[in-house]
């Protein structure tokens, strides 16, 4: 199972316990992806453990990003310097919201509740 | 002196390209001169891979792929031959970076990004079909430090 799931209080936190997210992975990871979000919800995608990221990874994160509906945002937490070369390269780091870390993506999604 | 070389050879699956490149990000790590390319020579290396075992091969997971690596002075010069099926149009597509329109969520390319990345990232490619073999080679340009 490549992928965990935890909770806080405005997303959900997906993990990705692998260290490649690449094309032998890139379908399991859409089919587990969606099975743990199925409930709702804006997402964090932890990514701290990927050294890894291709073209097939890269691909299954965009088809998962779609999947959510245009409701429902998705940001990246944790990327590694080749995970952040790939998403540079192909311009997708235009597309996601994209943190250091956990906790700088965990601020930004409360951010918006903070005057509540 | 002959330059150091690092030969491989794998079948066509998905987590034998995973195995090779983890051992060449390892070479690449441990030899002087080659460790700021260790990244990219992974990336370029593992789509060029996985295209042949997704194309050339039309995942047939059981034929052989042929790495190898030459190190030269100021690059990485790589070559990967595989006896799968030629390439459409004889030789290897050129093409753009998909275009990423912020935005516009449903529009976002899912692929494509493979060839291109290989383009953006190397110099020298060469493609030639030689019998029953593709022969596929690029050089990784080393950074000066």
């Amino acid at each position: 199972m490549p992928l965990t799931s935890s909770d806080s209080e405005y997303a959900q936190i997906v993990h990705v316990e692998d260290s490649r997210l690449d094309a032998s992975i890139a379908i399991q990871f859409k089919e587990d992806f969606r099975s743990l979000t199925a409930g709702g919800g804006d997402v964090i995608l932890e990514m701290s453990q990927v050294e890894f990221l291709d073209s097939s990874g890269l691909g299954s994160i965009v088809a998962v990003f779609k999947g959510l509906g245009p409701d429902r945002t998705m940001a990246l937490a944790g990327l590694q310097p080749a995970v952040e070369k790939v998403m540079a390269l192909t311009r997708m780091n235009t597309v996601f919201a994209i943190f250091p870390t956990l906790e700088d993506a965990l601020a930004a999604a409360a951010a918006p509740h903070a005057a509540e | 002196m002959a330059l150091p070389e690092l030969e491989e050879t794998l079948t066509s699956r998905a987590e034998e390209v995973r195995r090779v490149l983890e051992r060449v990000r390892q070479h690449l790590l441990g030899s002087p001169g080659f460790e700021d390319i260790a990244d990219t020579a992974q990336i370029v290396l593992g789509e060029a891979l996985n295209n042949i075992v997704e194309h050339a091969y039309d995942c047939d997971p059981s034929r052989p792929i042929y790495l190898s690596l030459r190190f030269c002075p100021d690059a990485l010069e790589c070559r990967i031959e595989d006896e799968g099926i030629a390439m459409p149009g004889g030789t290897p597509p050129k093409m753009e970076m998909p275009s990423v329109t912020v935005g516009q969520r449903d529009t976002l390319p899912e692929g494509g990004f493979g060839w291109a990345m290989i383009h953006a990232m190397t110099v020298g490619l060469s493609y030639r079909r030689e019998k029953d073999r593709n022969l596929l080679s690029f050089s990784i340009p080393v950074i000066a430090a």
